[in-house]
């Protein structure tokens, strides 16, 4: 017998199929990565498509890292039936808003519950996700009429500027109407007031009634908000489109491993320089804040560059 | 063991109508086209493997992707023996893998193929992955299959839908002119879809989509609502197994649609497990709609392990490679998909053109069935003056029997012809003047091919003789598995949309396990799948570049230089 050597393996990709689909699409195969874990992959790409719009960036930058956005926290919304809430995320902020109206006049603005909800600065309360949750359920607890939790097997210290832009109400700008009386949408919890419809199909659609009963003569239509069906005395015409919004409350928060800030945004920029009062009475952003100059070490620590050249 | 390939009796068809060829599928004509036909099947399988590879979804995932590589240093010294051409040849080394405390000794193999295309599994180990494996759609009537919500699908799989109690499977609208479910909801791709699922009789049918979240399921043209039922399970354990799911390989005019099934027979010893061909169309899918309702045993074989009989809980196919993995609480075996072959050992002393036929309406048995042989005196042109029946057993032995199928001396077997001056039928004739056939009854006790034989001696003494083989089907694991203790005690067995393995363990099974409580549903009712591994112990040497490639991945490899075998010593 020979000397004896105890070595370790190194992995090496061996070129098959799913390589030459890969090509394809433009997606190449992760070191070590195995057939099946590749397909998945693969298939993401006409699902979650890549663009330059924020979630087209993280859909790809996710897609190539071998990541994935993932289901984080879920609000629910707990308050009067009568109210229409809404959620919306910004790069730095948690809007809710107990009551956010479309037409109704009698309402003159659009009511937040509590205040905007800052999830950027380092060291808030709601900078991890636990936190985020903690701040959204200690908002008014007498009245809770949001309730945020945690979906299983979500780290509670990820940081939530992990959570990207989303809004509960999500618009549909163009929906095709079949030439039928009944008309069922393809979303349901329709935003009362959202529904209109283009100068051709006016006539059909004239008199919104209050109940479907009412709705007797022609140009007569009714709309069942909830379910998403509009009932019309008239068929819709040929070629008929409506635009509306949709609510999705209770709405379920993605997050993204990989954060991304539009460093354009007045919001982000708020947060990474210090506003400096100019002579003329308005402020610029200056100086990198602290949270800037972590960003910069970081990247002065992968890559020789000069900053503010 | 041979391989029948289902493109013999194809080619066999091409001869003319009245041929042994075309009518028997053992004639030895099939036998001889079978070879031919098995390497046709072999590119035919080839070609739409790999034109599968180019769809996402259809790719086999067992390709080689990644492989483990070492590459040894270069004082590392190979020892050298004289190969079987007395030229120097490279030993391998010694190599050594070890992972969770074990030590794996990969076989050292020299091709691509046996390194992994064609490589059997050495290790099976628990993934620590456990899905619920209850229904989505609990058993439903018909009727009121449009108020269900579907439980949530706890691992993207392709599902099993069970259609039970149905008496009509006629669409009235004709569309499509058998009945048929709708399926929709989230595939796990993330896109929303449909799948329509022929359903031509009461039994269980596997969706081709992989289903994440299912929204609803919808029926159309099964009747009586009010008595058929609509389940659809997470996974398919214990069902019948199609044999071809795509009609890539059996067209459906033509030959029978056939499933592995997992069958049970008693002999002897007692219950065994057996691996079964059922068939469920005659001819065309059309004709099922006149309400097959069963299943039809065709082929049945018998599963041994050492030569010893074993008992299964559970067969799956396995993707592409076609091996029935057969599971019991012990041990995981597999067995190559084909059936076994008779054999024809003294076949040439059959007379090609023999006067007496010896004849069975059945060619494939399980041991302890009684074979039914009749031998017709097919031209009637010359005198009987007696014939003897005779059977060969697997082994090799003779014996002779008379016509109620005892066993006799060789002498007293022969059965004379005692009217042969009259040119009558003799030992054919029945007793109000009928020509009829002589009939043995035999009972097959032995695994292996039975040859029957009539000897005939006419009047002008000439003799003939003609044999027919029967088969008594067997076939040995070609591998045996282990199952780790978290996977002991399983109750069934299914492949999932991944090409991995999955174990159903379902309640009370004498071994605790951890049951997550995610998807807040109860896996002490229903049951839980568990995740399974399996590994290939293989390596290949590159002697050249001084590389070792491996099928596994190990925590440490040892390898070892040989003794050079030509240093003198």
């Amino acid at each position: 017998m020979g000397r004896t050597f105890t070595l370790t393996q190194t992995d090496q990709n061996i070129v098959n199929a799913y390589d030459y689909l890969g090509m394809l699409v433009g997606l190449l195969r992760l070191p070590g990565e195995k057939n099946t874990d590749y397909r998945k992959r693969l298939w993401d790409v006409y699902v979650h498509r890549a663009s330059a719009s924020q979630t087209g960036l993280i859909n790809g930058i996710t897609r190539e890292l071998g990541l994935k956005p993932y289901n984080a926290i879920t609000i629910t919304y707990n308050g009067p039936t009568t109210l229409s809430p809404r959620v919306v995320v910004t790069d730095t902020l948690v809007y809710l808003y107990s009551n956010w109206t479309l037409i109704d006049e009698s309402i003159d603005a659009n009511v937040l519950y509590g205040e905007a909800i800052d999830i950027f600065t380092e060291g808030g309360d709601a900078y991890y996700l636990g936190g985020l949750v903690e701040t959204i359920n200690n908002i008014d607890p007498s009245a809770a009429y949001f309730i945020a939790s945690i979906e299983n097997g979500v780290d509670e210290f990820a940081p939530s500027a992990s959570i990207f832009g989303q809004d509960s109400r999500i618009w549909v700008d163009s929906e095709q109407l079949k030439q039928v009386h009944r008309n069922k949408l393809a979303h349901t919890n329709i935003v009362p007031g959202s529904v209109t419809f283009p100068p051709a199909s006016a006539s059909t659609y004239t008199n919104h009634r209050a109940t479907e009963n009412d709705v007797i003569t022609d140009g007569d239509y009714y709309i069942d908000y909830t379910n998403g069906i509009i009932y019309s005395y008239l068929a819709a015409p040929t070629n008929a489109f409506c635009r509306y919004m949709y609510d999705t409350i209770p709405i379920t928060l993605q997050a993204s491993p990989v954060i991304l800030h539009e460093f354009g945004s007045t919001e982000v920029q708020d947060k990474i320089f210090e506003c400096v009062l100019q002579a003329d009475g308005t402020y610029v952003g200056a100086l990198p804040t602290s949270t800037a100059i972590d960003y910069i070490n970081e990247l002065l620590a992968t890559h020789k560059m000069y900053w503010g050249e | 063991m041979a391989h029948r390939s289902f493109l013999t009796q194809r080619i066999a068809n091409r001869l003319p109508d009245w041929t042994d060829g075309r009518l028997l599928p053992h004639s030895l004509l099939q036998q001889w086209v079978n070879p031919t036909a098995s390497e046709i099947e072999d590119l035919y399988k080839y070609l739409i493997t790999e034109t599968r590879c180019s769809f996402l979804t259809a790719g086999n995932l067992d390709t080689m992707d990644v492989v483990n590589v070492i590459r040894l240093s270069n004082d590392f010294v190979f020892g050298r023996y004289l190969n079987h051409l007395h030229n120097e040849a490279y030993v391998v080394p010694y190599i050594c893998g070890y992972i969770n405390g074990r030590d794996i000794w990969p076989t050292v193999v020299n091709n691509v193929d046996d390194f992994w295309n064609d490589a059997l599994p050495t290790r099976i180990t628990a993934t620590g992955r456990q899905r619920y494996a209850g229904s989505v759609v609990d058993e439903t009537l018909l009727n009121a299959l449009e108020a269900v919500t579907p439980n949530s699908i706890t691992h993207p799989t392709r599902l099993a839908v069970i259609v039970s109690g149905c008496a009509d499977f006629t669409d009235v609208t004709r569309r499509i002119p058998i009945s048929y479910l709708v399926l929709s909801g989230t595939t796990e791709r993330d896109l929303e879809e449909t799948e329509v699922i022929r359903i031509p009789y009461n039994g269980t049918f596997l969706t081709n989509k992989i289903w994440k979240v299912l929204d609803k399921v919808e029926y159309y043209g099964l009747q009586p609502e009010d008595v058929g039922t609509v389940q659809v399970n997470n996974f398919a354990f214990n069902i019948e197994r199609e044999v071809d799911k795509y009609q890539l390989f059996i067209t459906p005019d033509y030959e029978k649609l056939l499933y592995h099934k997992l069958g049970t027979y008693t002999f002897e010893e007692g219950d065994f497990s057996t691996h079964q061909h059922v068939t469920m169309v005659g001819s065309s899918v059309g004709e099922l709609s006149a309400g097959h309702d069963s299943l039809e045993v065709v082929r049945e074989i018998e599963l041994l392990y050492n030569g010893s009989n074993i008992q299964l809980v559970d067969i799956a196919v396995q993707p592409f490679t076609g091996r029935i993995f057969g599971l019991s609480s012990q041990y995981l075996y597999i067995f190559d998909p084909y059936t076994s072959m008779p054999t024809f050992k003294n076949m040439q002393d059959k007379d090609p053109g023999s006067s007496l036929v010896v004849e069975s309406d059945k060619y494939d048995f399980v041991r302890g069935e009684t074979a039914s042989v009749t031998v017709t005196w097919r031209r009637q042109l010359k005198r009987i003056l007696k014939n003897r029946w005779s059977v060969c057993k697997p082994d090799g032995t003779i014996i002779y029997l008379n016509i109620l199928g005892e066993e006799v001396s060789a002498t007293a077997a022969w059965q004379a012809n005692s009217l042969y001056t009259e040119l009558a039928f003799g030992p054919f004739e029945t007793d109000d003047g009928k020509i009829d056939k002589q009939v043995i009854n035999y009972l097959l006790t032995e695994r292996g091919t039975y040859q029957f034989i009539v000897e005939t001696v006419f009047v002008d003494s000439s003799t003939e003789k003609d044999i027919l083989p029967l088969h008594v089907h067997s076939k040995e694991a070609v591998a045996r598995l282990i199952l780790p203790i978290q996977l002991q005690d399983g109750e069934g067995l299914a492949f999932d949309a991944d090409q991995k393995l999955w174990i159903l363990r379902a309640v009370g099974g004498s071994n605790p396990y951890d049951v997550p409580s995610e998807y807040g549903i109860e896996y002490d009712i229903y049951g839980v799948a568990m995740e399974a591994s399996l590994a290939t112990d293989t390596a290949m040497v590159d002697f050249r570049n001084k590389i070792v490639y491996l099928h596994e991945v190990y925590d440490s490899v040892d390898i070892t230089e040989t003794d050079d075998w030509l240093v003198e010593r």
